[in-house]
């Protein structure tokens, strides 16, 4: 009975004839190699710089000049690198970690929850008014944001937020990209009947939100989450717009006046006693650049699941 | 009863708002001001605030060299936040004294004629016709720098004017091929040569006037006695900067010579990650002279800058702070510095400056002899006719020479290409170009 029995998952692919991903593999050997090959060379090309910054600071700077990119120095380097990074100004690296952290996370917790609800509401609300919000969103993902420098810092001034880390985190909690994601998610995946039986039995539209939708958007939260993370985590332009103040400095600013006054990364500086040189540089690249590949890597799967969501009508 | 409650209101709340105001109003009694320094000033800066405690209220910030324009303007729009004090490259005082600018006070009435006289020629950089905008931290004036190993086992002796030095460079080329006199394709050569030349490239006379004119003698001069250097390789066309200069020429020993800054030894010829050359070797001399002039000129290769805000409530104490940058043996000599050295890096601008930090240099035992007396003797020679200008005088030398230098190893074209680069910023930004 069982070998006459057809798979009912396969039945259904043949009603809407498709073939499963793994029976095309086996047709077009060819096309697979193809296609490994094509990914296999760019998880390379996107690799080499990954693994070249994570072996730089393991090397001096005699040794990152003329040794093989991909050699690795000695556990040392880092611990020295490191040393002269926490030695600069009484280890105000430290504080600019912090700040770097704790602005990023209220951005992402501010920008994710803004950005679900905006979404939702021009999707499944009742409001009027909504194709102009949508319009409105889009056009604020289309002006660059140093088009709007002077306009903020003036703003931010009249509110007395200049040199205040609120200033970043307010401005860089507006997420228009977020809003229309979410709009996407909520108009795509979950069924407008969803809305109307729930609506029919008496939601209004912050339950609907709560009990309906949120429930089903953990794949749009990660992905909101995670955009605003790497969009804010390695921010350099608004923190040094928004914050004259060292103590308030976010990791890339910091580090980038700091770089700025060595001759590593600018000859032109000649003359200097801070002993900050290449390895001291590559590590600090990496301490920016880990954590977002931490949280790719610890989110891929989210993320997926979230880009494709909406992909498929069924 | 009522009234009884409301004058007992009253005064209680003036005793607490005069106790609330009183600590406000001895507050205000201390000065306050902010100052801007960038990494490397930052232990100086630190040990003032700690110095002036209770005299002056001192806030140091970090920041980047190139970002002050940016934010001043920004401070401009909302008519305040400007720093009191701010320690800058050398050309910000054009742009920062630009009246659309305005963030760089005339400094004539504060100046007290001892800290002018203390100056000397060290600050002549800062003065223009219409007052002195700024004070300089250090000075990067050129002299000669040689390997003392070399000249002796080649039999050399130290060249006093420019006609010797493109001897030395003939005879390194036919006897000692591979040897070098230094590189030509960076800001270098422009500090190095044309700037004591006396070639006019950056004159400016006005704010609305600049001399540039690279077809003058004193600018042919010097591509005429370097080309056979270029030609030969005796001069590379590369930076001094360049990573395969740095290992083919520098870390090789090749360096015979070359005409660089003050601080080229500290921060060039001896660190490891640089040209690495060992302890023993290096010595200085006094800038060769051209033919025909009386003086030995230098220009110079960097020397920052302290520039006063005109918005500052407390100008005199932020001028205190950079005098006490340039004259005090505390920040001078004493003071540690991240990478665990002491005291200031460079020469200092100001005289009772120098003599604090001359006992430094003339110790150190890196050096073959004392580096020291060649570095005072051109502290004051460094020509006066370049001035600071509002355009990017020094990065057009890597946006418009080095392509030119790279590409046809020509001085003259190269250096027409630096003139013609410069002349267009400088008409952008509102200045008449002449040739006189």
């Amino acid at each position: 009975m069982s070998t006459t029995q057809t798979d009912p998952k396969r039945k259904s692919l043949k009603k809407v004839g498709r073939v499963p991903a793994s029976k095309m593999r086996h047709q077009h050997p060819f096309s697979t190699f193809l296609v490994t090959t094509w990914l296999v060379f760019f998880a390379i090309l996107s690799l080499i710089p990954m693994i070249w910054l994570v072996l730089a600071p393991s090397k001096n700077d005699k040794e990152l000049s003329y040794r093989s990119p991909y050699a690795f120095g000695s556990f040392k380097g880092y611990l020295n690198a490191w040393k002269h990074l926490k030695y600069f100004d009484n280890g105000v690296i430290g504080t600019w970690l912090f700040n770097s952290i704790w602005y990023t996370a209220s951005i992402v917790i501010i920008a994710t929850i803004t950005a679900a609800l905006a979404g939702f509401v021009i999707s499944a609300s009742n409001i009027r008014f909504k194709r102009t919000f949508l319009i409105s969103t889009l056009i604020m993902m289309l002006v660059p944001p140093v088009a709007l420098v002077i306009p903020l810092f003036v703003e931010m001034d009249k509110v007395h937020l200049v040199d205040n880390p609120w200033s970043v985190i307010l401005i860089s909690s507006l997420y228009p990209f977020g809003a229309f994601l979410a709009y996407i998610y909520y108009t795509t995946s979950i069924p407008a009947e969803l809305y109307e039986s729930a609506r029919l039995d008496g939601c209004n539209d912050f339950k609907l939100f709560s009990k309906i939708a949120l429930p089903l958007s953990t794949p749009l939260i990660s992905l909101l989450a995670f955009f605003a993370f790497i969009g804010n985590w390695a921010n350099y332009f608004m923190p040094y717009v928004m914050l004259p103040s060292s103590e308030h400095y976010t990791l890339p600013l910091g580090l980038g006046f700091l770089f700025l006054s060595t001759p590593a990364i600018n000859p032109g500086v000649g003359a200097t006693s801070v002993p900050i040189y290449k390895p001291e540089i590559a590590l600090a690249g990496a301490l920016i650049a880990v954590p977002i590949m931490i949280m790719f890597l610890v989110s891929q799967k989210r993320l997926i699941r979230g880009m494709l969501a909406g992909s498929i009508k069924e | 009863m009522k009234r009884k409650y409301s004058v007992m209101a009253v005064a209680t709340a003036v005793v607490v708002g005069g106790a609330m105001v009183a600590p406000i109003a001895a507050q205000a009694a201390i000065p306050s001001i902010t100052i801007w320094v960038d990494a490397p000033r930052l232990p100086g800066a630190k040990l003032y605030a700690t110095v002036m405690t209770g005299k002056v209220n001192v806030k140091v910030e970090l920041h980047g060299q190139a970002d002050l324009l940016a934010k001043v303007q920004l401070f401009n729009r909302v008519k305040k936040g400007w720093p009191d004090v701010v320690f800058g490259p050398p050309n910000d005082v054009a742009v920062l004294k630009n009246p659309l600018i305005n963030n760089a006070l005339n400094l004539d009435k504060l100046l007290t004629p001892a800290e002018v006289a203390n100056f000397g020629h060290g600050n002549d950089w800062c003065k223009s016709a219409t007052g002195t905008y700024c004070v300089k931290n250090d000075l990067a004036q050129t002299v000669l720098w040689y390997d003392t190993t070399l000249f002796k086992q080649f039999g050399y002796t130290v060249p006093t004017t420019m006609d010797e030095w493109a001897a030395l460079g003939a005879d390194i080329a036919k006897n000692h091929p591979g040897y070098s006199l230094g590189a030509v394709g960076d800001q270098g050569f422009y500090a190095s040569y044309l700037w004591p030349s006396q070639c006019p490239l950056n004159q400016e006379k006005s704010a609305t006037r600049v001399v540039i004119n690279t077809a003058s003698p004193k600018c042919t001069r010097v591509a005429k006695l370097l080309q056979p250097l270029v030609d030969s390789g005796v001069l590379d066309t590369r930076s001094y900067f360049d990573a395969g200069y740095v290992k083919d020429v520098g870390q090789a020993g090749k360096i015979v010579a070359n005409i660089g800054p003050s601080w080229w030894g500290e921060f060039v010829l001896r660190p490891a990650g640089s040209f690495a050359i060992p302890a023993g070797h290096i010595a200085t001399a006094p800038m060769p002279k051209w033919a025909g002039e009386s003086v030995a000129y230098s220009g110079e290769w960097g020397g920052g800058i302290y520039t006063v805000s005109p918005h500052s409530k407390f100008p005199r104490q932020a001028l205190d702070f950079a005098i006490f940058m340039v004259g005090d043996k505390r920040n001078l000599v004493t003071v540690k510095n991240p990478d665990g050295s002491f005291g200031a890096p460079t020469f200092p601008a100001y005289t009772p400056g120098n003599a604090l930090w001359k006992a430094k240099v003339s110790s150190d035992k890196y050096y073959a002899s004392n580096p020291f007396p060649a570095m005072l003797t051109q502290s004051s020679k460094i020509f006066p006719g370049e001035k600071p200008v509002r355009y990017d005088s020094n990065g057009a030398w890597g946006a418009a020479f080095a392509p030119e230098i790279t590409k046809s190893k020509n001085l003259q074209k190269a250096i027409d290409a630096y003139g013609a680069y410069v002349s267009n910023l400088a008409q952008q930004l509102g200045y008449e170009v002449t040739k006189s």
